[in-house]
Order: structure tokens, then C-alpha cells, then sequence
């Protein structure tokens, strides 16, 4: 398969929110630390996605911890940004509920040989709307300018990241059946919209508060 | 590109995809643009309030009648115009306040007592002697700043017992 340059561009910029976060450590509150490290933990797991793929080794299970990763930290981040008790207590009860559902997908098949639709899917979905309705609530309760807090980038990173991959992602299997051709075509938009986001997030960290 | 034409399934995903995206950037724009309109109104307001607050400060700065911001228990002047200092022949609102407690410490503890009680004082005469001058009468109005005990009051002279 012959791997279009835009892949290797999509991989190489995780490195920049995780570089950015390391350069700006000090001063970062624990929610955006833990992004830092997600974000350093993306790297990592592209690093091994493509060395399994390379080697021939079905590399599904990676991205399925990935998923739970990336899910649980924007959770936390999320929640530190939403004071409301009742969205906070959503939020929770969302991430358990996530975390179950993932434990009981990968307890069926731990190595799976097949893209975990469902994982990838209702992940994508939840943090989706779960990034709409924080970006919301942040317009509804900020007094000051939005663009100026790290939580906007983020969000706005989030949102584009994920309503350019929720299709893709939740009918996985379907475009791979179709052929390499098609599943090339379509991944475009994942790896386009990674750039993108990581851009933002990047930015995010630039933000003193 | 015969391909993309041919599988309705790959056309969905795409123009799904595209509209979401669409739909993600108007989202923010509209968030972006929502948040601009509010800062713009807040700095409006802010403008308005500041120049209320020059007009307030040139009124009181200029006006004929002596005007001041007092505490009426602790009798100490938060601010005092050109008018009343010259009034009492000081220079700062601390000689002022001295003035007040040290010359006419009974009629200013009236004038305590008053707005304790009414809230509101009206035309207070306060006779003052000052060295080397005229006697002077004055007569001093002054309404109480909510239940605080900070009071703003206007002083008018009335006349000068110069001929008496």
C-alpha cells in the first residue's frame, strides 16, 4: 500500500501540541497537563501504529487504546471547564459508561483483526457532542473573550477533529471492505482534519488561562 | 475519480462529512460572532460609564456650591471640591476634616446624629469662624449613601455677618 505523504504530515503533527505542552509545563493548570500528556501519548501510539503496520501485525487493539486515551482525557479536561453540577455529574456518568462499554467490547476480543467500529464510533460521537455543548456552555458563562482561553481551542479543535472523522470512524469496516482506493480517499479527510486540530490545539497551549 | 461517481455509499459519507464540518465551522463562527457582539456592548457600556463619570467629576469640580463625600461618624471627607476647601480655607480634605472635627465637632456630631436617624439632612446652618476672616454662615444639605455611613453633602454660603 503505498502510503500518501498527507499520512506521514497528519502523524508528524501530534508532535507540535505535545511539544507545545511541554515547552509551556510550568505554567499549565492539571486538565491541560493532562492533555500534555495524551497528546505525548498520541505520539507514542502513532510511533507503534506504524511499526505494526509496517511489520504486518494487526495494530487494531492500539487504536483501540488510543480511543479510551484520548476519550478519558478530554473528559477530564472537559469537566474542569463546566462548573454546573448537573452537566459535571453527565459528563462523569458519560465516562463510566464509556469506560464500561469499552472494557466489555475488548473483553470479547482483546486482539482484535478487525477496525472496532463501535468503540471508535460512539467515542467520536460522545465527544463530539460533548465538545458542542461545553463550547456552548463556555459562550452562555464567559464574561471575557472567548478566544483568548485555552478551553476555545480546544473545543474548536475537538469539534472539527471529530465531525470530519464520526462518519469515517463509524463506518470503518464498511469503506475497508470497499478497497484500499476508497479507504484512501475517505482517510484523507481524517488526516486533512488531524493537521487541522492539532494546529488548534497546539495553539490552545499559548493561552494563559 | 470514476469511482467516487460510481458508489453512492462513498458520495454519502463524503457530503455527510462535508456538511458536518460545515455545520462545526458556522457553530463557531456564530459562537466567535456572539462573543464579539457581547464584548463590543460590555466596552459600550464601559464608555458610557466613563464619561458619566468625567461629566459627574467636571460638574463637581466646577460647581459654585462646595460639595464633598464624607463619612458622618468618623468625619473623614473621601472628597471635596475646590469650592468647599476654599470655603474653609484649607488646601486637602484632611485639613478639611480637621477643620471639622477640631472647630465644629458639635454641629458636625448633630449633623451625625441626623443622618443616622433621617437619612437626609436639610439646610444645617453651621456658623464658622476663621482666623484672621469674617464670620461666615453655612448651610449644609447632605443625603446618605444607602444604609452606609458615607454621606454626600452640598455646602452654600449664605451670607457674611461682616456688618452684624
Amino acid at each position: 500500500m503505498n502510503i500518501p505523504i498527507i499520512a506521514y504530515v497528519s502523524a508528524s503533527s501530534h508532535i507540535a501540541p505535545a511539544a507545545a505542552g511541554w515547552w509551556y509545563w510550568r505554567r499549565l493548570s492539571l486538565p491541560r497537563r493532562v492533555l500534555v500528556l495524551y497528546f505525548n501519548f498520541t505520539v507514542l501510539i502513532e510511533i507503534i501504529e506504524l511499526t505494526l503496520a509496517l511489520s504486518g501485525i494487526p495494530n487494531v487493539f492500539v487504536i483501540n487504546i488510543h480511543r479510551l486515551g484520548e476519550f478519558v482525557s478530554f473528559m477530564y479536561f472537559f469537566r474542569h471547564y463546566v462548573h454546573h453540577p448537573t452537566y459535571r455529574e453527565a459528563l462523569m456518568i458519560l465516562s463510566m459508561l464509556y469506560i464500561v462499554l469499552w472494557f466489555t467490547e475488548v473483553s470479547f476480543d482483546p486482539f482484535p483483526k478487525q477496525y472496532t467500529e463501535f468503540i471508535n464510533g460512539v467515542s467520536n460521537i460522545a465527544l463530539l457532542m460533548v465538545s458542542v455543548a461545553v463550547s456552548f456552555y463556555l459562550f452562555n458563562t464567559s464574561h471575557g473573550n472567548l478566544t483568548s482561553q485555552s478551553v476555545f481551542w480546544i473545543c474548536l479543535g475537538a469539534i472539527l477533529a471529530f465531525s470530519s472523522t464520526v462518519m469515517i470512524y463509524s463506518l470503518g469496516n464498511t469503506i475497508l471492505a470497499m478497497g484500499v482506493e476508497q479507504f484512501t480517499l475517505l482517510w484523507h479527510f481524517n488526516w486533512g482534519f488531524n493537521i487541522v486540530a492539532n494546529i488548534l490545539f497546539t495553539r490552545s497551549f499559548l493561552c494563559q488561562q | 475519480m470514476s469511482t467516487v461517481a460510481d458508489n453512492s455509499l462513498i458520495q454519502i459519507i463524503i457530503v455527510s462529512t462535508v456538511v458536518l464540518v460545515t455545520f462545526a465551522l458556522g457553530y463557531f463562527a456564530v459562537i466567535v460572532a456572539g462573543n464579539r457582539k457581547i464584548i463590543a456592548e460590555q466596552q459600550a457600556k464601559i464608555d458610557e460609564i466613563r464619561k458619566s463619570e468625567e461629566r459627574y467629576k467636571t460638574l463637581f469640580e466646577n460647581s459654585v456650591a462646595g460639595m464633598m463625600k464624607f463619612n458622618f461618624t468618623t468625619w473623614v471627607v473621601l472628597e471635596a471640591n475646590q469650592t468647599l476647601l476654599v470655603m474653609f480655607n484649607c488646601t486637602t480634605p484632611y485639613e478639611l476634616q480637621r477643620v471639622f472635627i477640631d472647630v465644629h465637632f458639635d454641629s458636625f456630631y448633630q449633623i451625625g446624629k441626623m443622618l443616622t436617624k433621617y437619612g437626609a439632612i436639610d439646610l444645617f446652618e453651621i456658623p464658622i469662624v476663621l482666623k484672621g476672616e469674617p464670620p461666615k454662615k453655612l448651610l449644609l444639605s447632605a443625603r446618605r449613601e444607602g444604609k452606609t455611613e458615607i454621606a454626600h453633602g452640598v455646602v452654600v454660603q449664605v451670607n457674611t455677618q461682616e456688618k452684624e
